[in-house]
């Protein structure tokens, strides 16, 4: 009984709206990922689910309660923080356990949980310490245990993975993820990190200006771009928007469905990014930049004169208000 | 003759000048009064004597420093203990139309202007509540400098406590007192001691006041006691300077013992 309904949610300050009619629903013992850009409202709504900010309108309910205007202790969540917001001047042990102490939790069952969360998220040797002894992942796993021992149906996280270096994020994805399969956590979760989302969740909603662009699992926002918005927030390098054969349309096409094709369109090679396992060919095509995603080191050099084509079903065709056409809106 | 001597010998000159008046000081209150109202300069006594000390002791000095103390903690304890929390609110709410930003002009105000424009009002208030003549009413008049000074002073180091810290501590369970408890005051602890000493200080020197609301010489603190050794036929200049001497030990030790505390204060607390 832990799923989360966002139903018409507003946050309004001094008149402007960061959160602007939000509705989205969480599955119990699921992964939601709120994705957007910085500005979007995402941390936003999860104060707001969290009970740190008060909505000016909608509401928040909870395994089917109605926690909009609870205090934030009663709505059985924990939280991590972008920062950690591990207490300095306590003890990793001491900051796992300030919760259960406060919550008046027994001396046993204290030391019990705290046993466990520290054998799950590897921290036994260092409960003695402070934070700032702490390497970065350290800190992030004391966050963790933080909302381990807590045993809260529902877990929010604030871009907890923003102040790691890449190879540390890679790995704190894959326990982030199996620490809520195993503990059965419904989870929602904040990043601005394509790779987070895609990699992680069960279900996206990507926001932008307050507003849900387009909800709805990975391959779905990926195969399927509700939005001209969508399509170029949602994969690396970006969908290539090029103006669309008819006036007032964009039509997008991802670079790896751009094939080098002697039958094709001509086009220019401006530049190469050469990756490794592929090259990134940034193209001129009638005076519109275009990439191209090839396997291994691509041929063509600078300057160079192409043919580019790519199938119809690869096309996705917007208006230029950044609608999909076809009816895209999920 | 390198750079690095020539640093030297200018911070042993700087630190001569500095020191010189106290020396000054401690010289001419062991000097007898022949010899300090002579023309010639001497910083070191021809004939030292302890009898300036003898006629403060003489004179209950004790009691005026008992005074002094009593005022400068009472009027510290109740600044920290008042300021502290308007200090929070005003770090923390937000209150409608602005009210916290005008609060705070209007607490600088008070700070600012001369403490003779209060003090009649002040009379009054004191006269009105019998605290007239008394140390405790001294301690209330003194919070026209030390609360403007706690609330400025201690805002800055709650504003420093991130917010996540309190958010954190919120969702867990724990109320306003308890994240008042074991978060915000362990955290600006330094900042905390570095105010007190700072009004410790502004307390123990204060003038005015105690001239204008204390009239039983009983109940004297130091700065009143010292002005009444400069009358009208003589100024006693040996037990003048054997007091400004004695009266900077206390503040001189208490900074001493909290200096490590006091840069931690500024150097922003919670690193």
């Amino acid at each position: 009984m832990s799923a989360i309904a966002v139903e018409g949610l507003v946050k309004r300050w001094d008149g402007h709206a960061a959160v602007d009619g939000v509705s989205f629903a969480v599955p119990e013992a699921s992964l939601t990922v709120l994705l957007g850009p910085s500005g979007c409202g995402k941390s936003t709504i999860l104060r707001l689910i969290a009970g740190l900010e008060t909505a000016t309108d909608g509401t928040v309910t909870i395994g089917g309660r109605d926690v909009t205007r609870l205090d934030p202790a009663k709505r059985g969540v924990s939280m991590v923080f972008q920062s950690y917001a591990l207490f300095p001047h306590l003890s990793v042990a001491e900051n796992i356990l300030f919760g259960l102490k406060v919550r008046r939790v027994t001396k046993a069952e204290r030391v019990r949980r705290l046993e466990t969360a520290a054998r799950m998220v590897g921290l036994d040797s260092v409960l003695e310490r402070k934070p700032a002894s702490l390497s970065g992942g350290q800190r992030q796993r004391v966050a963790l245990a933080r909302t381990i021992v807590a045993e809260q149906p529902v877990c929010l996280m604030d871009e907890p993975l923003s102040n790691l270096d890449a190879k540390l994020r890679a790995e704190m994805r894959d326990e982030i993820r199996r620490l809520q399969r195993a503990l059965g956590l419904t989870m929602v979760y904040v990043t601005h990190d394509q790779t987070e989302a895609m990699t992680m969740a069960d279900a996206v909603v990507l926001l932008n200006a307050g507003r849900i662009e387009q909800q709805g699992p990975p391959p779905l926002l990926y195969e399927r771009p509700a939005t001209a918005f969508a399509a170029r927030f949602i994969g690396q390098p970006p969908m290539n928007l090029l103006r669309g054969p008819t006036p007032g349309t964009l039509l997008g096409v991802r670079p790896e469905d751009v094939a080098l094709n002697g039958s094709g369109r001509p086009a220019r090679v401006e530049a190469l990014d050469y990756l490794g396992a592929e090259t990134l060919l940034r193209l001129s095509l009638d005076g519109e930049e275009i990439i191209a995603r090839a396997p291994g080191r691509a041929a063509p050099q600078p300057g160079d004169a192409v043919r580019i084509a790519w199938p119809a079903e690869a096309e996705h065709h917007f208006e230029d208000t950044g609608i999909r056409r076809d009816g895209g809106q999920t | 003759m390198g750079a690095a001597s020539l640093r030297i010998g200018l911070i042993y000159a700087i630190t001569g000048v500095m020191l010189l008046p106290i020396v000054w000081m401690v010289g001419t209150s062991l000097k007898p009064p022949l010899e300090y109202v002579s023309t010639t300069v001497d910083l070191i006594p021809d004939a030292p004597t302890l009898a300036h000390y003898r006629a403060l002791w003489a004179d209950d000095i004790l009691g005026k420093v008992l005074n002094s103390l009593i005022v400068a903690t009472g009027a510290t304890l109740i600044a920290l203990a008042a300021g502290f929390p308007a200090a929070y609110a005003l770090a923390r709410l937000r209150l409608p139309r602005r009210l916290d930003g005008v609060f705070l002009i209007f607490v600088l105000v008070v700070k600012l202007s001369p403490p003779l424009v209060l003090a009649i009002p002040l009379y009054q208030v004191l006269r009105t509540i019998g605290l007239l003549d008394t140390l405790p009413g001294l301690i209330l008049v003194y919070q026209v400098y030390c609360l403007p000074f706690a609330i400025w002073m201690l805002l800055g180091f709650v504003r420093d406590v991130p917010i996540a810290y309190e958010d954190a501590a919120r969702i867990e369970g724990a109320g306003l007192a308890r994240r008042l408890a074991t978060i915000v005051l362990p955290l600006i602890t330094p900042g905390l001691v570095a105010t007190a000493v700072f009004l410790m200080i502004l307390c123990w020197n204060e003038f005015a006041y105690a001239l204008l609301f204390i009239q039983t010489p009983s109940k004297f603190t130091l700065p009143t006691y010292i002005a009444t050794l400069i009358t009208e036929d003589e100024t006693f200049w040996g037990q003048l300077t054997a007091i400004g001497f004695l009266a900077s030990l206390p503040i001189l030790a208490l900074v001493g013992i909290v200096q490590r505390g006091l840069t931690r204060g500024f150097a922003g607390g919670l690193k």
